[in-house]
């Protein structure tokens, strides 16, 4: 899979190019408002009006013998997209309270998302529903399967939710902030079920995230955008141990690690993002850079640094 | 990656402890809620509802109002058409209990006229040596139960002579059988009514919210419009529009129509308002996200998610539509003669002269006055149990 998509008057997102592969962990890193998120539901097709695709392509090939659709020139709209939607593409968000329907039990709601997209009855689809209930570790399959999401947990509803987009056997699953709304305890064990469903059923993830560790434990290969745009990306050791882009590097200086001397202090990434409306005309990153130079008023592109790593930066270009 | 390459940051310090299952709550606590989920969402409803005293005093007094609906015939001493000549206006007899010679068996006196004001007024009193028993489960008038079951067994009356425990009419009937009859029109009117604007209002309501924009603004503006009528002279006009020749049961149905084409506006309104909330809601978007298309998120999410909003806004305008019947067939434009509603009733009693010498012909506003309160309890009563977000 393939994109590169420009969205809007305010360049939400501006020049992704990112691309998953079959069984290829992905992870989208990125501070608030980067894009991350409009990047995964413009995949889909449902960026929120006034949003639209303004150019570019988001190529994807579903199952192997399938052909590869450029999903940016279908009707959002349309059956095509709909019939891609959940079946071959499904999404996980990070809100799990709100992403069930309170008035349907949980099975109802998993064997409903079946019903789309396979002919089969209703009672299959239920059968299918607690399988996937068993699937996803949650005790009990069948009373959960019957209970109303205010009566889960947050972590058992994530599972649930993880559960309904794995139901139709997805070759891509975009994964959007899974963990954030989860207590810390539970987070663990969400990522690993993800990672388990990837490995097992081989598919592509692509995980869109803020938070480096999680990326860290799930990811092969790391992309990291900075206001709408891949600054840099590569895998997951390369982009750790050594850094290209001035982005990342202040972004993993400002976590904190375990072992490091209390002495030495986090330090934030200086600056501010800067208004959107008012993106800089250059590398976006240019004003809030510590190693800003003349030729940074012109923006750079993607370029192979090392084998497989690449980064938009003038430093490396 | 070559070892000389120090590793600054080691993805594995970075990712995060595992810890034990601690999902989620106790075992109790999930006992309870299965114990919850077991009972269903409309069992629930129904607990809540039931705390409510005025909730249930109201379905008492429909449950009461229905009954007579549906064994109007049985409760009903006399058809509705039976007149007696001899007791034109005559006032409602007194009940009595105990003495007479009749033991504990409630009776009541016939009724002699006279005239008074040189012969201008009739009056009645009641003739202390003819008392009349009143029967109950008593052979009365043959009837046909629902226009299918011969029978003639009444709940009472007499064999003795007339019982007309609310008085008679201008043509001598019995009011309180024929405020039993009218119950028939007037309260299912209302429910005919609701469920037609429902059906308009629910579609173009959801329709409107949903999709937004251009189509938004014109059903908007429509409801609008709709509402700016005087509501009075608009019924009047298409009251008057229906066929004089028209059979009883098609003004009937002419009459429903015509109150749930003026009624739907309010409702497809708030129906749109909770559709907006709706539609932004993330499990609308996991649907989108899974491939639903339009109309499957209008009739699984946004509609089932309405659906106690719907009952409540249906409860609380039924009275409307009992009160449009009533004003319509007060002004004589509703239903028309021999068929008979509490609205029918009521016109009787427009004069002034009517109201001061025969006072008890406004008594069929009694019924509407106590059906208007019961829906209006019971519509409150269910807004408060029936939201699905209250717990």
């Amino acid at each position: 899979m393939f994109f590169h998509i420009e969205a809007g008057t305010v360049r939400a997102v501006d020049g992704v190019t990112l691309s998953v592969q079959r069984g290829q962990a992905v992870g989208l890193v990125g501070e608030s408002g980067c894009g991350k998120t409009i990047t995964g539901m413009s995949v889909l097709g449902l960026l929120q009006p006034p949003g639209r695709i303004e150019g570019g392509r988001i190529l994807f090939r579903g199952r192997t013998d399938s052909q590869t659709v450029d999903l940016a020139g279908l009707d959002p709209r349309g059956d095509q997209i709909r019939a891609i939607r959940g079946a071959e593409i499904a999404i996980v968000f990070q809100e799990p309270m709100t992403s069930l329907n309170p008035v349907y039990t949980v099975g109802d709601q998993i064997a409903e998302a079946v019903l789309v997209h396979r002919r089969v009855t209703r009672r299959d689809a239920r059968d299918q529903a607690v399988e996937m209930l068993q699937r996803v570790g949650l005790p009990q399959p069948h009373r959960i399967a019957g209970e109303y999401p205010h009566q889960l947990s947050g972590g058992m509803r994530q599972r649930a939710m993880i559960a309904m987009a794995l139901s139709c056997d997805p070759c891509l699953l975009i994964a959007d902030e899974p963990t954030t709304a989860l207590d810390v305890t539970v987070q663990a064990q969400i990522l690993d079920l993800i990672a388990r469903a990837q490995a097992e059923r081989h598919m592509a993830l692509l995980l869109i995230t803020h938070d480096l560790g999680v990326v860290a434990h799930m990811a092969a290969a790391i992309a990291v955008m900075y206001l709408g745009t891949v600054v840099e990306c590569g895998p997951r050791n390369a982009i750790f141990s050594s850094p290209l882009h001035p982005y990342t590097q202040a972004l993993l200086r400002s976590v904190p690690v375990l072992g490091r001397r209390a002495k030495e202090r986090l330090s934030p990434v200086r600056g501010t993002v800067p208004d959107p409306l008012a993106v800089p005309a250059g590398c976006p990153f240019a004003p809030r850079c510590p190693e800003q130079m003349e030729v940074c008023c012109v923006r750079p592109s993607l370029q192979e640094a090392e084998p497989g790593h690449q980064v938009a930066c003038w430093l490396h270009g | 990656m070559s070892a000389a390459q120090a590793p600054r940051l080691d993805p594995a310090t970075l990712s995060r402890a595992r810890v034990a299952q601690t999902d989620g709550p106790s075992d109790e606590e999930r006992l309870l809620a299965a114990e919850e989920a077991r009972i269903g969402q409309w069992r629930q409803v129904w607990r809540r509802f039931r705390r409510s005293r005025l909730g249930m005093t109201g379905l008492a007094i429909l449950v009461v109002l229905y009954g007579a609906v549906v064994f109007a015939e049985f409760l009903a001493p006399y058809h509705y058409t039976t007149s007696f000549t001899e007791y034109v206006h005559a006032p409602p007899q007194r009940l009595h209990l105990g003495g007479a010679g009749l033991g504990l068996r409630p009776y009541v006196y016939d009724l002699t006229r006279g005239y008074a004001a040189q012969g201008l007024l009739r009056v009645y009193s009641p003739d202390t040596a003819k008392p009349i028993a009143i029967h109950f489960l008593v052979p009365g008038e043959p009837y046909r139960l629902w226009g299918l079951i011969p029978a003639r067994r009444h709940l009472f009356g007499s064999p003795d002579g007339p019982v007309a425990l609310l008085g008679f009419d201008r043509m001598g009937r019995d009011l309180l059988s024929r405020t039993i009859y009218g119950a028939r029109i007037s309260m299912t009117i209302g429910l005919v009514g609701v469920v037609l604007s429902i059906v308009l209002g629910a579609v173009l309501g959801t329709v409107s919210g949903y999709y937004g924009g251009t189509i938004d603004h014109l059903i908007q503006r429509f409801i609008e419009l709709l509402a700016s009528f005087p509501s009075i002279p608009l019924w009047m006009a298409l009251a008057a529009a229906l066929p004089p020749e028209w059979s009883s049961v098609k003004v009937y149905f002419g009459i429903t129509v015509i109150l749930s084409v003026l009624g739907w506006g309010g409702l497809a309104r708030q129906l749109r308002g909770i559709v907006l909330a709706y539609r932004e809601q993330d499990f609308v978007m996991a649907a989108r996200c899974a491939g639903a298309s339009d109309w499957h998120i209008i009739s699984r999410h946004l509609v089932p998610g309405c659906t106690s909003h719907i009952l409540v806004i249906a409860t609380l305008s039924v009275p409307g539509m009992i009160l449009g019947e009533t004003a319509l067939s007060f002004l004589g434009l509703g239903i028309r003669a021999p068929m008979t509603s509490w609205g029918v009733l009521l016109e009787e009693a427009q004069h002034i002269r009517v109201l001061t010498q025969y006072p008890w012909l406004v008594l069929p506003a009694v019924p509407v006055l106590l059906a208007v309160l019961g829906f209006n309890f019971v519509g409150d009563a269910l807004r408060d149990a029936a939201d699905p977000h209250g717990r």
